[in-house]
């Protein structure tokens, strides 16, 4: 009898004490394969949700958006801070690894003529305070690559029209000019009006006007998605136009406005660099906020590691626990079973003896010992992936609704106008799925493995100081 | 040259403060095809001396030689796996193996050549020592002590040792029953050329032997006369 039908009598003829180690190892073996599934989940899903939302920071100069019409900032100084934000703005969009990047001019100064047979939908006229046109600075509309619109009908910007700012627009389908959907060669209308205070009357009257026909090259749609459907509709525009159109058109107002005093001024809300892949988003992120803590005027670095960082929170305190169980259930695990193991064998003492003085070799004596257990143990392991993992499932999505629950007011202190917070958490819930992957799998078996090897040293211990004179003669 | 020489053994054991001296300078010489017995009263080394010839312990002077060859030289582990079958006085066999399971069980560990079929190689043994088919695919624990007996003798002839010790392995037997033992050891002497040693109180088994070795006390000691 070789000892490989040693070890199966062994196991299969001593059924309690098989039994009883089984059962421990299928315990402890579901405690691990449910801290694995949970620690394993946890960073699938920050690499999941980083990949899905994109790796980007947005620079926000709430200052220059703010004090645009604030009366006591001069024109130079304004000018200063637009300028310094470009700056920065041009130093990071011009690092390696960026895949695109782009930022908006506004200006309120400009508006519908009003009697021409335009509808839009009022939700979103003014998305951008009051700003009805949206300035792009990247011909490849940076929308349409955060799969906020989709780019239908017509043609984009050219160079030469970004360059000389022409008055070219691409509208949403949504606008409709009598009664139809916009189509590409329509022709809208724009004015610019001076409005000066009249102390007589106490009222603003119309000092001057000019009427601006804008050209449509192009059309889209808004994409039907959550990342679309932000709360504040920020990115759902109306009419794009070249940066360089919003500063001509600017220029043309304060031409004509002799009064200073209230002038309108175009101003940037913020600016979104994206790099090519999200590995590089830490590096990104980290020189922008170096260089922007040393900056006079205030300027905001927001990144989608951040986000992701605070949304999945909850996710890693779950993982940071579940990692302690991990650790936890590999020494009860060891220990239990070494005792358990120890005292079986203490049972066996006349066994080895008679193996012994059959001549075993020592070593493969404590091959077979070795074997029965893991044996046995591995094959209540193999019982716990299932079962681990259904469990896991339960336990840790309830975990994580709670968590969420707990933590929605920092979402809604967190949010910002570049993420909706709100359908983000719901994707982290939606995202968080426990699955039995092979990477898991082998975890779950290597390191069982290895506590169950650890755990013969009990009995190997014991085996090494047995003397089978004293077993087997005395 | 004897199959098993025992030259000049010297062991003690502890006694308190003191060390006890329980085979003082013991030789022997034994030869295959013959059925030995040593006979001695109680505590007075039998079960030592049989301890020390089948490398379960090792003496503190003087030494064994198998085929002229020190065993320690052998090696105590491959001398036992090879050269030596032991029976004992309560059988030690595996309760919860058959007592096929319990002969194969040597057949597998020992590096001689056991012949090519394992299961009926076995089973020739057992029937050999009185064991039939039924019987050798019972559990050990469903045996009469006589059976069990002959099963422990099965497997110690199962390795094709040429030596087969035997420590009072009529002593939990009945008188007939023991009997049918003794003949089994003298026939496996005379039949099969091995050289059978079998320690025993009992002067009726030693007469069956061929030759007897007394061990007597001398003073501290004892010794062979």
């Amino acid at each position: 009898m070789n000892l490989i039908k040693r070890v199966f009598v062994s196991i299969t003829r001593r059924k309690v004490a098989s039994l009883v180690i089984l059962l421990v190892a299928f315990l402890m073996g579901n405690v691990m394969a449910v801290s694995i599934s949970i620690q394993q989940s946890g960073q699938n899903i920050e690499r999941n949700l980083l990949e899905r939302i994109g790796g980007k920071i947005v620079l926000t100069g709430a200052n220059i958006s703010a004090s645009r019409n604030v009366l006591s900032l001069d024109e130079t100084s304004y000018n200063l801070q637009m300028n310094r934000f470009m700056e920065i703005y041009d130093y990071l969009a011009s690092k390696n690894n960026i895949a695109y990047a782009d930022y908006s001019l506004h200006f309120d100064g400009i508006d519908l003529v009003e009697g021409q047979n335009i509808e839009l939908d009022e939700s979103v006229q003014y998305p951008n305070g009051y700003s009805i046109l949206h300035g792009i600075e990247n011909r490849e509309l940076i929308d349409e690559k955060e799969r906020y619109i989709q780019f239908t009908n017509g043609e984009k910007f050219t160079e030469e029209q970004m360059k000389n700012g022409d008055n070219v627009l691409i509208v949403n389908e949504a606008v409709f000019i009598d009664g139809r959907p916009v189509k590409p060669n329509d022709v809208i209308e724009f004015e610019i009006k001076i409005e000066e205070y009249d102390p007589e009357t106490n009222k603003f009257i119309i000092t001057d006007k000019e009427t601006f026909s804008y050209r449509v090259v192009g059309t889209f749609q808004v994409i039907d998605n959550k990342f679309s459907d932000v709360k504040n509709s920020n990115n759902i525009q109306m009419f794009y136009t070249p940066n360089q159109n919003i500063k001509n058109i600017y220029h043309k107002y304060s031409e004509m406005s002799s009064n200073e005093r209230f002038q309108s001024k175009y101003w940037i809300d913020s600016a979104t660099i994206v790099v090519s892949s999200s590995e590089y988003l830490f590096q990104l992120s980290e020189s922008a906020n170096s260089i922007v803590e040393e900056e006079n005027y205030p300027i905001t670095v927001t990144s989608t590691l951040d986000t992701v960082e605070k949304l999945i929170s909850p996710v890693k305190s779950i993982s940071a626990i579940s990692q302690n169980i991990l650790l936890f259930s590999m020494i009860a695990m060891t220990i239990i079973l070494g005792l358990v193991s120890f005292y079986f064998i203490r049972d066996r003492k006349k066994e080895i003896g008679i193996y012994m003085s059959l001549g075993i070799r020592k070593s493969h004596l404590m091959l077979q010992i070795i074997l029965e257990s893991v044996l046995t143990g591995m094959a209540a392991i193999f019982l716990s992936i299932g079962s681990g993992w259904l469990i896991s499932q339960q336990y840790s999505s309830s975990l994580l609704k709670n968590s969420l629950e707990v933590e929605e007011s920092e979402y809604e202190e967190y949010m910002t106008d570049t993420l909706n917070y709100e359908l983000l958490a719901q994707d982290v819930t939606d995202n968080y799925k426990i699955t039995i992957t092979f990477e898991d799998v082998s975890i779950l078996i290597i390191l069982s493995f290895s506590t169950i090897l650890l755990s013969t040293a009990f009995p190997l211990f014991y085996i090494m100081r047995l003397d089978p004179k004293e077993i087997l003669l005395e | 040259m004897s199959i098993l020489e025992v030259k000049d053994i010297y062991f003690t054991y502890p006694d308190g403060d003191h060390r006890k001296t329980i085979l003082n300078h013991v030789s022997a010489s034994f030869d295959c095809g013959k059925f030995y017995t040593i006979l001695g009263s109680s505590g007075c080394g039998k079960t030592t001396f049989l301890s020390l010839i089948s490398a379960l312990d090792k003496a503190e002077s003087g030494d064994i030689y198998y085929n002229g060859i020190n065993i320690k030289d052998i090696g105590f582990e491959k001398y036992r796996r090879n050269h030596v079958g032991i029976v004992f006085q309560n059988y030690n066999l595996i309760t919860y193996m058959t007592a096929l399971e319990n002969v194969r069980i040597a057949m597998g560990i020992t590096e001689n050549d056991v012949g090519g079929d394992i299961s009926s190689t076995a089973l020739e043994l057992l029937e050999k020592v009185g064991i039939d088919r039924t019987k050798a695919d019972r559990r050990v624990t469903k045996l009469s002590g006589g059976e069990q007996q002959r099963v422990a003798i099965a497997r110690a002839l199962s390795t094709n040792a040429d030596i087969i010790l035997a420590d009072e392995p009529t002593g939990n037997l009945d008188k007939k029953t023991g009997r049918g033992i003794v003949d089994i050891f003298k026939n496996l002497a005379h039949d099969l050329n091995k050289c059978v040693i079998v320690v025993t109180h009992s002067e009726e088994v030693a007469r069956e032997s061929d030759e007897i070795l007394r061990l007597y006390s001398h003073t501290q000691s004892f010794n062979f006369e």
